[in-house]
C-alpha cells in the first residue's frame, strides 16, 4: 500500500494505521538517508530526527503537495542540516563525509562483494556499452554525456542498464549472466 | 509482488540506483517509492548491491580496466588498415557478397566474443590521466631561478584540484627519467617525454617552456595525445607585465581544461587561484619543492632547514608546517590546521589526518586519507601514510596491504618499498623484506637511505656485521647521513667496540641536530657505565644534564635524569636515585600534563628497591586508578606492579603484571625485568629465552639507554644457563660479563658473585 493511501487511512483514526504508515516511512526515510550518509549511526540519527518532525506535524498540516512528498522533503532537509552541522572543513568540502567513525561506516559484507565484483567482471566483459556507462560515470560523466559519446539514444541507454541490472540479479542469483 | 504504478519510473530504477538521475528526476524517482512498493522493494532488495556498485573502489578499478579494454579494442578496429603490398585475394572476386557475410556470421557465431587484454602497468593508460613535463626555461636555460620546476609544480597543483582529470606527480615522472637514466628532471626531448608518459599510464602529456622572463613571462604549451602523438592543442600565453608565475599557472589551467576533452561539469567546478592554495611568495614555494626533495631521499636534516626557509618567507604556508610537524615539532601542526584554507584540496585531507593521528585517533586518520582516496584511487602517498598509521599501531599486516597497493600503483615508489620492507620484517618475514629493500636499491643505488634501512633490518634479525656494512655503504654515498653514523655508532656500542662508537658519536656532536647531539652526549656518558665505570658515568650525565635542552629538546633533560637514577640504581645509592626519578617523573609531567603515567611506574619501582613496599604498593594503586579515569592502557600499571612484586620476591606475581607487555612494548626493560622474574620462579628455559632475545638483537634502544642492565643481562643469562646445568653456557655468559666490567667500580655485587660461580664452574666445585 502506497505511503499516500497509508496516511489517508491514519487521518481517519486508529493506531493500527499510524503504525502501519510509520513502518513505511521508516523503510524509505533509511534507505534513503543510508545512500546520503555513508555513516549509519548518523543515518539513524537522521532518520529519528525526521520522523519526529513528521509526527509533530503530519495531523496539522494541510498538504498542498502530497503527503509522500512534503515527508520526503522533511528528510531532505533533516540530512542538509546534518552537512552544515557537521561540516568542518569549509564550504568546497561539504560532500566529504565528517567526523565519520569507521566502525559506523558502510562495510560491505566480503562474501558478497566477491559475488559482485565476479557478476560485474561477467557483464562488464559481455556488455561493452554497460562497462563503458560505469566508466564514465565513474569520471563524473552525466547521464546526457555519456549518451553523446557512447552515440546512443536516452531511451536506449535505459534499455542497456536495465538489461544489465536484470543480468546482475541473475548472476548473483545462479552464477550466469544469460 | 503488484507492479509498477507507474512505468515512466521503472525504467530509472537502474539510473537511481547508480546516481545517474539528474536532482529533479532524482526527487521525483523517489517520491515514486513512497508510492510504489514495486519500485520501493526492489531498490531496497539490492541496495547493499547498490552501495558497492557506488562505491567500492576495488569494483570501480575492476570495471574501469575492463571498459579501457574494450575503448581500446573499438579504438583498434576504428583505425584504418594500413596500407598492404598487393597479393591475391585468396577467393575469387567472383563469390557472392551475402555468402563472404555468412562466411564471417558463422565465424562471430564459433569464435568466443570477447578479446582478454591484460595490459602491462605500463602499456595502461588511464581514461583522464595527464603527465606535465618540466617546462625547459629557455630564457635561463641553467634556470638560475628554477622558474622551470616552480611553474611546473604549480601546474601541477592547480590542475589536481580538478576532479576531472588525474594529474602525475613531479615526483613520479622524476622517478621514471630517473629509471630511463636521466637524473636531471629537465626533459632532453619528446621522445623521452613520450616514454615517461607511457610509463606513468597518461593519456595526454603537456609539454612547454619559458620563452622569457622579463620584461613579462612568455610561455609555450603543447597538449599531445600520448597513445598517438598527435598534438591536440598548441599554445603561446603571453604574461601582462603584473602577471607571475602563479597567475599564469592558473590561466594555463583554464586552457589545458578546455583543451582536454572534459565533462560539461568540469567547467563549473571551483578553481581557485593556485597561490590560494600554495603560497604567494615563489621563494617559500621554491625552498618548499626542495624541502619535499630531500624529505624524499630521507635528508631530514637538510628537509627541515628548507621547509623552515620556506615558512620565513611565507608563515602561513600550510604544508610547510605539515612536513615540519614530522620533521622538527608537532606544534607546527597547529599551524598547518590554522592555515587549512590554503592548501589544495587533497593536501586537506593530509593535514587533517595527520590531526586525527596525534590526538591518537588512528581510526580517524585512517578515514580520512581512506576518503581521499575516494577521489584520488592512485594517490601513492596517502596508501603510503595508512601503511605508515597501521605499522604504528603494529597492525603490520594491514600496512602490508596498504603499501603493497602503493607499489602496485607506482612500481618506482621508494618509500613505498621502504617502509614495506620494515613491515615484512615486523612480521618475520625476511625473505620479503630483503625483497623490498633490494627493489628499492635498484631504484635508487645512488642514495643512502636504502642503505640504511637495510642496515636496520640485518641489525634486528641479530646480524651485526652486515648491519654495520650496509651503514658504510650508506655513508659511502654520503657522508653526513646522520641516520647512519647514529646507528652505526649504537652498533658499536653494543658490540662493546667503543672506539669505533665514539667516533660516530663525535660526528654527531659535530653535525647533528639537537636531539642528536643530545643522544651523543648520551651515549658517550653511557660507554662509562658500559665499562662499569658507573659513578663516572653519573658525573658525565650530570653535565649533559646541566647543558639543559633547547626548545626542540626540552624532554631531554628529563629523559636524561632517568636514566642518571637507573646508574644511581645500579650502584645502590638509593637517595640519590630517588630523587633524581622524582626530578624526572616532575619534569615530565610539567611537558606532558596530559600523561597520568608520567613514569610514576619508575617511582614505583625505586621505592620497591628502597625497601619502602608500602609506599611502592600506593604508588602503583594511584597510577592504575589515574589511566583508568583516563581511559589510558594499562601498560605502565603492569610495569609498575611487575617491578614490585619482584622486589616482594613474588615473582609469579611480577610475571603475571609482566608478560601482557611482551608484545605491546617489545623493545622495553620490561622484558628485562620479566627474564628476573622467569628466573627466580625457577622457569629457566623461559628465562634463557628472554635474556637470550634480549642480547641478540642490536636495533633495540633499552639496551643502549638501560646500559647497566643490558651488561648485567650476561650475569643474570649466565645464572640460568648454571641453574639449567649447562655449565659451558654458564662459564661463558659469566666470562663475558666479567670481561665487559673488568674496569668496573669495584663492591659490584654482581662481580663477585660471577667471580665465584665462574671459579666453582671452572673447577668443578
Amino acid at each position: 500500500m502506497d505511503i499516500n493511501t497509508l496516511f489517508s487511512n491514519c487521518r481517519q483514526g486508529g493506531k493500527a494505521a499510524e503504525e502501519a504508515l510509520f513502518a513505511a516511512l521508516t523503510a524509505r526515510f533509511r534507505l534513503f538517508a543510508e545512500q546520503k550518509v555513508r555513516n549509519r549511526v548518523d543515518a539513524d540519527e537522521i532518520v529519528q530526527n525526521a520522523l519526529m518532525v513528521v509526527f509533530k506535524k503530519y495531523r496539522a498540516i494541510d498538504f498542498e503537495i502530497s503527503f509522500a512528498a512534503w515527508a520526503h522533503r522533511v528528510l531532505e532537509n533533516e540530512i542538509l542540516k546534518y552537512y552544515r552541522a557537521k561540516s568542518y572543513h569549509n564550504n568546497l568540502f561539504m560532500q566529504v563525509e565528517p567526523d565519520a567513525s569507521p566502525s559506523a561506516l558502510w562495510h560491505p559484507d566480503p562474501t558478497l562483494k566477491r559475488r559482485v565484483v565476479d557478476c560485474m567482471k561477467k557483464i562488464c566483459e559481455a556488455n561493452a556499452r554497460y562497462a563503458r556507462t560505469l566508466n564514465l560515470k565513474h569520471q563524473g560523466y552525466g547521464t546526457d554525456d555519456i549518451c553523446r559519446k557512447l552515440e546512443i539514444s536516452q531511451e536506449n541507454f535505459y534499455v542497456i542498464l536495465s538489461r544489465a541490472r536484470s543480468m546482475l540479479k541473475l548472476c548473483l542469483e545462479t552464477g550466469v549472466i544469460r | 509482488m503488484s507492479e509498477c504504478t507507474d512505468t515512466r519510473f521503472q525504467k530509472l530504477l537502474h539510473l537511481y540506483e547508480l546516481d545517474l538521475l539528474e536532482p529533479d528526476q532524482k526527487e521525483q524517482f523517489e517520491v515514486h517509492l513512497y508510492a510504489c512498493d514495486h519500485c520501493f522493494e526492489a531498490v531496497r532488495q539490492f541496495r547493499e548491491e547498490t552501495l558497492l556498485l557506488r562505491h567500492d573502489p576495488d569494483l570501480r578499478e575492476t570495471v574501469d580496466r575492463i571498459a579501457r579494454a574494450h575503448e581500446k579494442e573499438a579504438a583498434a578496429r576504428r583505425q584504418p588498415e594500413p596500407a598492404r603490398a598487393s597479393r591475391k585475394r585468396p577467393w575469387p572476386a567472383l563469390v557472392p557478397v551475402a555468402a563472404a557475410a555468412a562466411v564471417v556470421l558463422l565465424i562471430l557465431i564459433l569464435k568466443p566474443w570477447h578479446v582478454e587484454f591484460r595490459p602491462t602497468q605500463e602499456a595502461r593508460a588511464v581514461e583522464n590521466r595527464l603527465a606535465v613535463m618540466f617546462f625547459n626555461n629557455l630564457a635561463d636555460p641553467d634556470d638560475s631561478r628554477q622558474w622551470g620546476e616552480i611553474f611546473t609544480n604549480l601546474l601541477i597543483t592547480d590542475l589536481a584540484e580538478s576532479q576531472f582529470v588525474q594529474v602525475v606527480s613531479s615526483q613520479r615522472i622524476a622517478d621514471i627519467l630517473y629509471t630511463l637514466g636521466h637524473t636531471d628532471y629537465r626533459i632532453p626531448d619528446r621522445g623521452v617525454a613520450t616514454r615517461v608518459a607511457e610509463a606513468a599510464g597518461a593519456r595526454w602529456m603537456l609539454i612547454g617552456a619559458i620563452l622569457q622572463e622579463t620584461p613579462h613571462i612568455e610561455l609555450t604549451t603543447e597538449l599531445v595525445a600520448v597513445e598517438t602523438g598527435a598534438i591536440l592543442a598548441s599554445s603561446r600565453i603571453t604574461g601582462t607585465p603584473d602577471d607571475d608565475l602563479f597567475t599564469l599557472a592558473d590561466k594555463l589551467t583554464v586552457n589545458v581544461k578546455e583543451d582536454l576533452s572534459l565533462p560539461a561539469a568540469a567547467r563549473n567546478e571551483p578553481d581557485p587561484p593556485v597561490a590560494d592554495v600554495t603560497t604567494h611568495s615563489a621563494e617559500a614555494y621554491r625552498y618548499y619543492l626542495e624541502g619535499v626533495e630531500f624529505y624524499d631521499k630521507y635528508f631530514k636534516n637538510e628537509a627541515r632547514e628548507s621547509f623552515q626557509r620556506a615558512i620565513e618567507h611565507d608563515s602561513t604556508f600550510a604544508m610547510a608546517h605539515y612536513y615540519l610537524a614530522f620533521l622538527a615539532d608537532a606544534r607546527h601542526l597547529d599551524k598547518a590546521i590554522q592555515y587549512l584554507d590554503r592548501t589544495s584540496r587533497k593536501e586537506r585531507f593530509y593535514i587533517v589526518s595527520l590531526r586525527a593521528a596525534h590526538e591518537g585517533n588512528t581510526a580517524q586518520a585512517v578515514a580520512e586519507l581512506q576518503t581521499l582516496l575516494e577521489s584520488y584511487p592512485d594517490d601513492k602517498m596517502a596508501l603510503h601514510r595508512i601503511g605508515t598509521l597501521y605499522y604504528q599501531q603494529k597492525q603490520f599486516d594491514s600496512s602490508i596491504v596498504y603499501l603493497n597497493r602503493a607499489i602496485d600503483i607506482d612500481p618506482f615508489y621508494k618509500a613505498g618499498y621502504n617502509l614495506l620492507a620494515y613491515a615484512y620484517n615486523q612480521v618475520g618475514d625476511l625473505e620479503n623484506a630483503l625483497w623490498a629493500i633490494n627493489r628499492y636499491i635498484e631504484l635508487v643505488p645512488d642514495e643512502p637511505n636504502p642503505y640504511d634501512s637495510r642496515g636496520d633490518l640485518y641489525a634486528a634479525n641479530g646480524k651485526p656485521r652486515e648491519a654495520i656494512a650496509s651503514y658504510l655503504a650508506a655513508l659511502e654515498r654520503k657522508p653526513d647521513f646522520l641516520a647512519s653514523v647514529e646507528k652505526l655508532g649504537n652498533i658499536y656500542f653494543i658490540l662493546h667496540e667503543y672506539d669505533d662508537a665514539e667516533a660516530q658519536f663525535h660526528k654527531l656532536l659535530a653535525g647533528g641536530s639537537p636531539v642528536q647531539k643530545e643522544f651523543a652526549r648520551l651515549m658517550l656518558a653511557s660507554e662509562y657505565a658500559a665499562r662499569g665505570k658507573l659513578r663516572a658515568s653519573v658525573r658525565a650525565l650530570d653535565s649533559c644534564i646541566t647543558l639543559g635542552g633547547t626548545r626542540e629538546t626540552a624532554q631531554a633533560p628529563a629523559y636524561l635524569i632517568r636514566i642518571k637514577a637507573f646508574i644511581e640504581l645500579a650502584i645502590g645509592d638509593m637517595d640519590a636515585a630517588l630523587a633524581d626519578i622524582m626530578i624526572s617523573m616532575n619534569r615530565r609531567r610539567e611537558l606532558f600534563p596530559d600523561d597520568p603515567a608520567y613514569n610514576r611506574m619508575y617511582y614505583a619501582q625505586f621505592l620497591a628497591a628502597a625497601g619502602d613496599i608500602s609506599a611502592a604498593d600506593s604508588v602503583v594503586d594511584a597510577l592504575r586508578l589515574d589511566l583508568e579515569k583516563n581511559e589510558q592502557l594499562l601498560f605502565p600499571y603492569q610495569y609498575a606492579a611487575g617491578a614490585v612484586a619482584l622486589e616482594k620476591k613474588d615473582p609469579n606475581a611480577a610475571i603475571g603484571f609482566l608478560e601482557p607487555l611482551v608484545d605491546a612494548v617489545p623493545n622495553d626493560p620490561a622484558q628485562y625485568l620479566l627474564g628476573r622474574a622467569y628466573l627466580e620462579a625457577g622457569m629457566l628455559s623461559k628465562a634463557v629465552d628472554k635474556f637470550e632475545e634480549q642480547l641478540v638483537s642490536f636495533h633495540d634502544s633499552w639496551r643502549i639507554c638501560f646500559v647497566p642492565w643490558s651488561i648485567k643481562s650476561h650475569y643474570y643469562l649466565g645464572l640460568a644457563y648454571e641453574r639449567s646445568q649447562w655449565t659451558d653456557k654458564a662459564a661463558e655468559r659469566f666470562e663475558t660479563f666479567l670481561h665487559l666490567w673488568r674496569d668496573a667500580d669495584p663492591g659490584i655485587p654482581e662481580i663477585e658473585d660471577a667471580r665465584e660461580r665462574l671459579t666453582r664452574l671452572r673447577t668443578g666445585t
